[in-house]
């Protein structure tokens, strides 16, 4: 099959074993997530095992259309294993970060990377085109994510320096035909932080790619692994190139920004507000996030359009485009550059610290319950909470484990907990992390596709598909007083359009106080597990760009390019030929697949809760979402909800029994499996007497 | 009240009052939206803490390349009656009251606003003598 290299690199740390299993053996479940949590099924025998035992086995996935010009998936790296982030379980999870590193892993000539094992000591991972070698990392450990790159880039080339003018061929010993290259090897490492085995560490990739979700960074540190380097110089064989550059035309004509004037392509006069070049895809549509201090320019992964980060003059804070641009507010611009940078350097995952960590720890120090007479004593300098010196002091605790880092490199929700004050904050909603254990992404009182996706799976599930069209738009017309850019009817006519195989079903949409509990709401549930599972996580479109339902560039309708781009692109680059609901249909599949290993795990519906707060705290601010009240489409506003406990229940068994799942446990049945074509897994769940 | 007419200055000690960080019951409780983080609660414990809050809405139009992206929010009403009851500046909260329209934006109102704020910290500044 095109799109793909043939085999995936299957490492054994403990012994130092390098062999390949050959792709063709999953290529069924498409590339990244699929073929990852397929490999983990059968490699991992025993899936309770905690994430730092030997055994788990971490994936680093490519998707068939990494390195080609597919917009958005040619750089994004698939992460799975049992993840010690999730509370209180640690659930087989996933993470994803951008850059180039897959695309290397393919002209390397590799799908994939499955590690497993423990090094006996600090190890990095070198590999160019068909060597690989284990690699003694004892002068790399202890080093930050920046300089272990460094260090790697100058020993994989040979080079003394790094410096532009000193640069020279990488692999220079080769022969120009042996395949010599200018490219940079693509290194992901640990810090600091995830060699302390953190449940937050993070995996890092040039300087803002992080896969922090998960705690992958600790699992790494747990194995003895500071890195993998990959440098190749093979290609990619692509099964109709013409149709590959057709389709790339046909997006960049009808749905992409006008690059006569990149910088300012919105539907009204607002500026540059990133909710809506996202929409309109305008490149550096992050950069709204930083304010602009110095000169930059937008950047972005490999065959991005989008490019939604940006390098700056100063290399502070380049590449970071996600929560650690906004993860300290307060102090000023440079500052909050340099705080993303320090995060960056430690390793760390942002996300569980940024906003409600931070925020969590100065409320409990106002308290009196953390500070130097605290009933937890830290040294941490709350008295200078917003400036940098807070921050740097907070991340290089929680990176050396040193004091109260000791507890919070484990995590807020679990540091709460050995504090004895996790159930009441909860309750309260102090501390508001609604799932288990990650932070209140969007408003699970409210838009709930969000939550229901993350309860029913392992993580925060962070898709955007619906909540740049439900939520943003009226979100942020409302709260300037302007009529809505878009009217909702319009907006939910198009989502519908595209949501095959529901498409025409706007109640979907409707996310009015009562139909949140409706047979609609759990086909809009069930459409964004398998959307995501095989287009976005397997495919690897990126989440940013994908789906794309309302676009204002294609006038004069403005429905976006989902669901036709997806097997557009994928079709020509592997040379099958799917529709868009096949690939719904193996989404599907993995979502079983997935759903089978946490029943493994021990997965039962009644730890399917979220957080007291979610039911018990309405919501204090304005929280705009479409909705249909009295025959008409609105953007309703849903300050004051709560969750109601009881319905989210009813709604969970009509979730269920259309997955064909058992409605008293939560998990799949031999009956469901079967008929996706999973038996082989219905087998291991009886012997497990999970089914 | 019209946007040039400042607020008397506040004696030291007023400003004293004004400027402290309040306690944890006492706090205020406000809303950052920004589109990779969803909307996140956040504690105001003090004027300055609210003044570099709201200054991420400064201006018309807030979601300029070269702001912040991101809206935050505080009720209003509730702001007035912290800074009436818990600051125990009754001047600032009536200033803010009678710049309230009913009818009017979240945003509008907040810029409305904003300047006696800003006004009402830098006078603190000033008496208390810092930069």
């Amino acid at each position: 099959m095109n799109g793909y290299m043939g085999k995936i690199l299957r490492l054994d740390l403990t012994n130092k074993q390098k062999k390949t299993i050959s792709t063709s053996d999953y290529e069924e479940f498409l590339g990244g997530h699929g073929i990852g949590s397929a490999i983990f099924f059968d490699a991992v025998k025993d899936k309770t095992i905690s994430p730092f035992n030997p055994k788990n086995v971490i994936t680093l996935m490519t998707s068939p259309l990494s390195g080609t010009l597919a917009p958005s998936a040619g750089g994004r790296t698939e992460v799975q294993g049992l993840g010690p982030q999730p509370y209180p379980t640690e659930w087989f999870t996933r993470s994803n970060f951008g850059g180039r590193f897959s695309a290397m892993l393919k002209y390397a000539g590799y799908d994939g990377i499955v590690i497993e094992g423990k090094a006996d000591k600090p190890t990095w991972i070198n590999i160019v085109n068909e060597d690989v070698v284990f690699e003694d990392a004892d002068g790399l450990w202890g080093m930050d994510t920046y300089s272990t790159q460094e260090e790697i880039w100058k020993e994989v080339s040979g080079n003394p320096s790094n410096s532009p003018e000193d640069r020279e061929w990488y692999q220079k010993d080769r022969g120009r035909d042996d395949g010599r290259t200018t490219q940079k090897p693509a290194v992901v490492a640990i810090g600091p932080s995830g060699e302390k085995k953190s449940r937050i560490g993070a995996l890092i990739h040039e300087a803002g790619n992080a896969a922090g979700q998960g705690g992958f960074g600790g699992v790494f540190g747990s194995k003895n692994l500071k890195a993998i380097s990959v440098l190749g110089t093979n290609s990619i064989e692509v099964a109709d190139p013409n149709a590959l550059m057709k389709a790339r035309e046909w997006i960049h004509e009808n749905y992409e920004y006008d690059e006569e004037d990149p910088e300012c392509e919105h539907p009204l006069d607002y500026g540059s507000f990133p909710g809506f070049s996202f929409i309109t895809d305008a490149p550096g549509s992050g950069m709204g996030f930083w304010p602009k201090v110095e000169p930059a320019r937008p950047q972005g992964c490999l065959s991005c359009p989008k490019n939604c980060r940006m390098r700056t003059e100063s290399g502070y804070g380049s590449e970071s485009i996600c929560v650690e641009v906004v993860m300290y507010g307060g102090q000023s611009p440079k500052e909050r550059y340099k705080s993303a940078n320090l995060a960056q350097r430690h390793g760390i995952n942002v996300y569980p610290i940024s906003t409600t960590g931070h925020k969590y720890l100065y409320d409990l120090y106002k308290q009196g319950f953390l500070g130097e007479n605290g009933e937890v004593e830290t040294d941490l300098p709350f008295e200078k909470y917003g400036e940098m010196e807070f921050i740097r002091a907070l991340l290089n605790k929680i990176s050396s484990r040193e004091g109260i880092g000791d507890d919070l490199s484990e995590g807020v929700v679990r540091a709460a907990e050995k504090w004895g004050r996790l159930e009441q904050d909860l309750s309260s909603g102090l501390l508001q992390r609604p799932n288990w254990g990650y932070p209140q992404h969007y408003d699970p009182r409210i838009e709930v596709n969000w939550p229901y996706g993350s309860i029913l799976g392992s993580r925060d599930i962070n898709e955007h598909g619906f909540n740049w069209d439900i939520h943003w738009i009226p979100q942020v017309s409302t709260m300037l007083g302007l009529d809505p850019v878009f009217d909702a009817e319009e907006v939910v006519d198009n989502v519908s359009n595209a949501v095959v195989p529901f498409e025409g079903n706007k109640s979907m949409f409707d996310f009015g106080e009562d139909n949140i509990y409706s047979k609609d709401m759990v086909k809009t549930i069930a459409w964004q597990r398998y959307y995501s599972r095989s287009w976005k996580q397997s495919v690897q479109y990126c989440d940013w760009f994908f789906p794309n339902f309302h676009n204002p560039s294609n006038s004069p309708t403005n429905q976006g390019f989902t669901p036709e781009a997806e097997p557009k692109f994928f079709n020509a680059v592997t040379g099958r030929n799917i529709s868009f609901k096949d690939g719904m249909n193996i989404g599907k599949r993995i979502w079983n697949l997935d759903r089978s290993i946490w029943a493994l795990q021990g997965r039962h519906r009644d730890m399917e809760k979220f957080a007291d707060y979610v039911y018990e705290v309405p919501k204090k601010a304005p929280y705009f979402v479409s909705s249909k009240q009295n025959g008409e489409w609105k953007w309703e506003n849903g300050k004051g909800r709560t969750l109601d406990r009881d319905k989210f229940e009813s709604w969970k068994d009509r979730y269920y029994e259309f997955e064909g799942w058992n409605t008293e446990t939560g998990r799949p049945t031999r009956g469901n499996l079967e008929e996706l074509d999973l038996g082989y897994v219905a087998d291991e769940l009886e012997e497990k007497d999970k089914i | 009240m019209s946007e040039n007419k400042l607020l008397e200055k506040p004696s030291k000690e007023k400003a004293e009052e004004i400027m402290r960080e309040v306690g944890f019951e006492e706090r205020l409780e406000a809303v950052k939206m920004t589109s990779m983080t969803g909307d996140k609660k956040k504690s105001i414990y003090s004027l300055k803490n609210l003044v570099n809050f709201l200054e991420v809405n400064k201006g018309i139009n807030p979601f300029e390349t070269n702001k912040k992206g991101g809206i935050t929010y505080i009720d209003l009403n509730e702001t007035v009656e912290w800074i009436k009851n818990t600051l125990n500046d009754k001047k600032l909260a009536y200033g803010i009251q009678s710049r309230l329209k009913e009818d009017e934006s979240y945003m509008n109102n907040l810029n409305s606003i904003k300047p006696l704020l800003d006004q009402r910290f830098e006078q603190c500044k000033e008496v208390l003598n810092k930069v």
